[in-house]
């Protein structure tokens, strides 16, 4: 055997070696939350109803005062079914209903974003490793007057904790969601 | 130095020549992506008119919407189908099925400051969510990158005249 050869066994042996191991890094993302930007650009008493939904689509929900109960899908691309809530659950953010009057408007937009992260080693016979989720989740509710069509005030959550349950004399209903 | 064997500078060159051309080997490569809804082509919405385009150009150009909702109604549209990787991304599930309840006043709010809004009205809703991505591979990394993205489409519809009266189109 010749120098030049034996010299590149070990450099073969080595790619071949390298060739059957590669670490992954992996980022998959499902669904997407409200763009930042967009929250903030909304201004109490200027911003106009056209541009709230310009900017953010339609509300997962619209509540207006004489509702009773209103039926909130699930977030997220998997969602699945709904939940009835009672409508005064929404206008509570902002005060009640009562106080509000009755050309209150709510729009209700809920995202939801859930990133897998995961790494680990792949062979050519299988994967270990480990991934873990992060889930995120936005909750905007927006009041607007429907005489004028002005945003009057709007509340963000991102992350945050799980809204408060409904009022006591509600009790009987399910959980808001 | 023998004539036969390389020196020791040409050996550390072919070395690194090696390296080099294992580095460049290097791919990148998309993920199969998957697509749950109605796929549909966003060039067909500029070609709606409204007040011209009728129900059957709709569906002629769109296939038949995912969901129908008026005024009071709470309508089931399908769910998205959607990849959950368990397992550093490579592998994973699809979770598909199901549906969930919209409400027909969240869409016609969409089109309430720019028409009167009648009985007759319904808005058709057209949506296609398509799951993919990159896998960037190199030597001894494999870096992915996979996400979702949604496509929507209301059209505002007089029954009573079959008629588009409004179009909202939406990516995110």
């Amino acid at each position: 055997v010749s120098g030049p050869r034996s010299s590149g066994v070990p450099l073969a042996a080595a790619l071949l070696l390298l060739a059957g191991c590669v670490q992954v890094v992996s980022r998959v993302r499902t669904g997407s939350l409200v763009p930042e930007e967009r929250v903030r650009a909304l201004r109490d008493g200027q911003t106009t109803r056209r541009e709230v939904l310009d900017a953010l689509g339609p509300p997962l929900v619209i509540v207006r005062h004489g509702q009773d109960t209103v039926r909130v899908p699930d977030v997220g691309l998997r969602r699945s079914g709904g939940t009835e809530v009672p409508a005064t659950w929404f206008f509570d953010r902002f005060g009640g209903r009562d106080r509000l009057g009755a050309k209150a408007v709510v729009y209700y937009y809920r995202e939801h974003e859930l990133l897998t992260k995961g790494s680990g080693l792949a062979f050519q016979s299988g994967i270990i490793g480990s991934s873990e989720d992060e889930h995120r989740e936005d909750r905007l509710w927006i009041l607007i007057d429907g005489g004028t069509w002005l945003v009057r005030a709007h509340v963000h959550e991102r992350d945050g904790p799980p809204p408060p349950p409904p009022p006591p004399d509600d009790a009987s209903e399910e959980a808001p969601p | 130095m023998s004539p036969g064997r390389p020196s020791r500078t040409r050996r550390a060159g072919i070395a690194a020549t090696a390296a080099l051309l294992v580095a460049a080997t290097g791919c990148v490569l998309p993920l199969g992506g998957k697509r749950s809804g109605r796929a549909f082509d966003a060039g067909g919405v500029g070609r709606i008119v409204p007040g011209t385009t009728t129900k059957a150009e709709l569906f002629a150009s769109f296939g038949a919407p995912m969901a129908v909702a008026g005024a009071g109604e709470n309508v089931e549209v399908p769910a998205a189908t959607v990849h959950h990787a368990d397992e550093v991304g490579a592998n994973g599930k699809w979770f598909g099925g199901g549906s969930w309840v919209q409400q027909g006043d969240a869409w016609l709010e969409l089109f309430a400051d720019r028409k009167a809004l009648r009985d007759a009205h319904r808005v058709y809703y057209w949506s296609t969510t398509s799951d993919g991505g990159l896998v960037v591979i190199a030597v001894l990394v494999a870096i992915q990158r996979r996400s979702t993205s949604t496509r929507e489409l209301w059209v505002l519809v007089d029954e009573a005249t079959g008629i588009a009266e409004d179009v909202v189109y939406r990516e995110r």
